[in-house]
């Protein structure tokens, strides 16, 4: 079989279809779907770059790009949309949850191929169209509530995103983006506005912590794995080209500080899951600090250990009726799963042989002085506020099903893996500064102690007028450079 | 051009819409006015190289004063997306408003921080 990526967006529309007809076996097909797909970018990575227009009779056709960085990503949602789906299989989901994330899996294969402005615009609204559904998965108030907020912000951000794609075709007469050559400075913000509004940064997205704490277990890892990887990808995408390469100091500027304050919220919070949704918006500050195969790894690494994060603590907590994190340590965990969470801790601190320091260390090395700066501090937060899990007790039951945990095994192979082949690589430098960060992340954690921070920006009035100061912010920005 | 200028106008308007409004329903309504003001501009691009529906006709004297059919065609989706995300957020403010029995968004927001 020659391998073609337009399967990637065909097979899972087409079992989506399956999972609605033939309702009582939805576990099995979307298990096999989710198999299938791995299979298929597996097959992707043995031919070189697939460049192609689909539908191009006046050379206006949509124009799709798969290059190594796509793959990688491509690579990352399979790995978690299969542990995700096997890990579900233990709990009592019906058919709508399997149909809505067949839809949610083409959608986001669709979108990381896409080069094309408009294209991007249709896959994103699809995929964020299942997101709204899956949220509001149980139908509990507050899941609705979640939903709704991240509804009104997303879409508002979408509208700014076509005002500017408008203004660009305006100037260019196409949306394919290697085409682009003449740029505004109002359409790089205005387009910017509604990628950060997706990708998980701080001031940005303050959709995410609610919408990633009280989603169902799944929902979250689906979230927090894949879905704040889009909008990420699509402005590391833009920015590689030379049109949009002035806004690159403007990004980096704000993915600091993102990561810099996520860590401090994730630090001062006590709701278990809200932690890891804190510390999602300062990992993606990580990610989005440049535009290098550095970042794209820390995307791959993210992906991995925050969904096996998001599955093993919201398994634990999903049954309690208290939230905070006092309560899931008085409760014991089964030994393989706690096992898996600390390795995926492990990763996310960036402790040596894990997968988390390799990539930090790479985009450290990418980074000048500031930037090398703030990053070290997000990290020695990131030690601070996830410390705590640790010391989470085990509970010795005596035979455990590998069955029900395959989820968490998958995810944690790869969490090793990349580790291990990656530090053998890396500088003894390298090592040893991650391991002085963590020292001091742990001296943070044992010394201060923060209160509640007001959560200001979180209101949706708030959220949606910063909209509008990152508009102004940017123009004055561009105007000065 | 004054088409193109106005679009954007309404596209604000929407906007400042969804931030002053506390009724959820009517903060809806503004983004289906952003959206509205968005559909507007770019139909204004299309128009900008002439008025003619894009159609190639040998009877057609004048074939530069053809309008520009990608903008047109790709706003279709837009819309229809628009429609989709409007009707799908109804529900949801259906759903929350009767168990709330509110449809303010501070009382809303209040009442989720508490729990």
């Amino acid at each position: 079989m020659r391998a073609d990526p337009s399967y990637l967006v065909i097979s899972p529309f087409l079992f989506s279809v399956a999972i609605l007809v033939f309702k009582k076996h939805s576990k099995l097909l979307s298990t096999l779907e989710a198999m299938l797909n791995l299979l298929l970018v597996s097959i992707l990575f043995l031919e070189g770059d697939y460049d192609f227009y689909i539908s191009n009779w006046v050379s206006k056709g949509i124009h799709l790009l798969v290059d190594f960085n796509t793959k990688v990503i491509l690579l990352m949602i399979s790995i978690v949309f299969l542990s995700v789906t096997l890990n579900s299989l233990k709990k009592d989901y019906n058919h709508h949850f399997y149909f809505f994330s067949s839809v949610f899996l083409a959608s986001t294969n669709a979108s990381m191929m896409a080069y094309d402005l408009f294209n991007i615009y249709v896959v994103i609204e699809l995929a964020s169209l299942t997101a709204y559904l899956l949220i509001g998965y149980k139908q509990k108030t507050i899941q609705l509530w979640a939903s709704l907020k991240y509804l009104i912000l997303s879409s508002v951000a979408l509208n700014f995103y076509l005002l500017g794609i408008g203004i660009i075709y305006a100037y260019n007469r196409t949306f394919d983006i290697s085409k682009i050559e003449v740029l505004p400075e109002i359409s790089i913000v205005f387009v910017l506005v509604g990628l950060l509004a997706k990708s998980g940064i701080f001031f940005m997205s303050m959709w995410l912590p609610l919408a990633h704490s009280e989603a169902e277990t799944e929902v979250s890892a689906l979230l927090s794995g894949i879905f704040v990887k889009i909008g990420a990808f699509q402005i590391i995408k833009l920015l590689s080209i030379e049109a949009f390469s002035t806004a690159r100091p403007l990004i980096s500027m704000i993915a600091i500080v993102s990561s810099i304050l996520g860590t401090v919220y994730a630090f001062s919070e006590k709701s278990t899951k809200k932690v890891l949704a804190y510390s999602t918006l300062s990992q993606m500050g990580f990610v989005l600090s440049g535009t290098s195969l550095a970042n794209i790894l820390h995307m791959f690494n993210h992906g991995i250990f925050k969904s096996l994060l998001f599955l093993t603590v919201g398994d634990s907590v999903e049954n309690m009726e208290k939230k905070n994190f006092q309560d899931l340590k008085d409760k014991k965990i089964p030994l393989l799963r706690n096992l898996t969470l600390k390795i995926a801790l492990f990763g996310i601190m960036g402790v040596p042989l894990f997968s988390g320091f390799v990539s930090k260390s790479l985009v450290d090395h990418e980074m000048h002085f500031t930037g090398k700066i703030g990053l070290s501090i997000a990290a020695v937060g990131t030690v601070a506020s996830l410390w705590r899990f640790l010391s989470l007790r085990t509970q010795r039951i005596a035979k455990e099903k590998i069955r029900e945990n395959i989820g968490y095994l998958i995810l944690t192979t790869f969490v090793i893996l990349v580790g291990a082949i990656g530090t053998f690589k890396m500088n003894l430098s390298d090592i040893l500064k991650s391991l002085i960060l963590i020292a001091l992340g742990v001296l943070v954690y044992k010394i201060f102690k923060l209160g509640n921070i007001s959560k200001v920006f979180e209101k949706l009035d708030n959220a949606l007028f910063i909209y509008i100061i990152f508009c102004v912010l940017g123009l004055i920005f561009f105007t000065v450079i | 051009m004054i088409i193109l200028i106005c679009s954007i106008l309404i596209t604000f308007i929407g906007f400042i819409g969804t931030i002053l409004k506390k009724n959820l329903i009517l903060k809806m309504l503004s983004v289906g006015v952003m959206n509205t003001g968005v559909i507007t501009f770019f139909v204004g691009l299309s128009y900008r190289s002439g008025k003619a529906a894009p159609i190639i006709d040998k009877l057609l004297k004048n074939q530069q004063d053809l309008a520009d059919p990608i903008p047109q065609a790709v706003i279709i989706t837009s819309i229809v997306i628009g429609f989709a995300v409007l009707t799908f957020s109804l529900v949801y403010i259906m759903l929350l408003t009767s168990r709330r029995s509110t449809m303010d968004v501070k009382r809303i927001e209040g009442e989720t921080d508490e729990s």
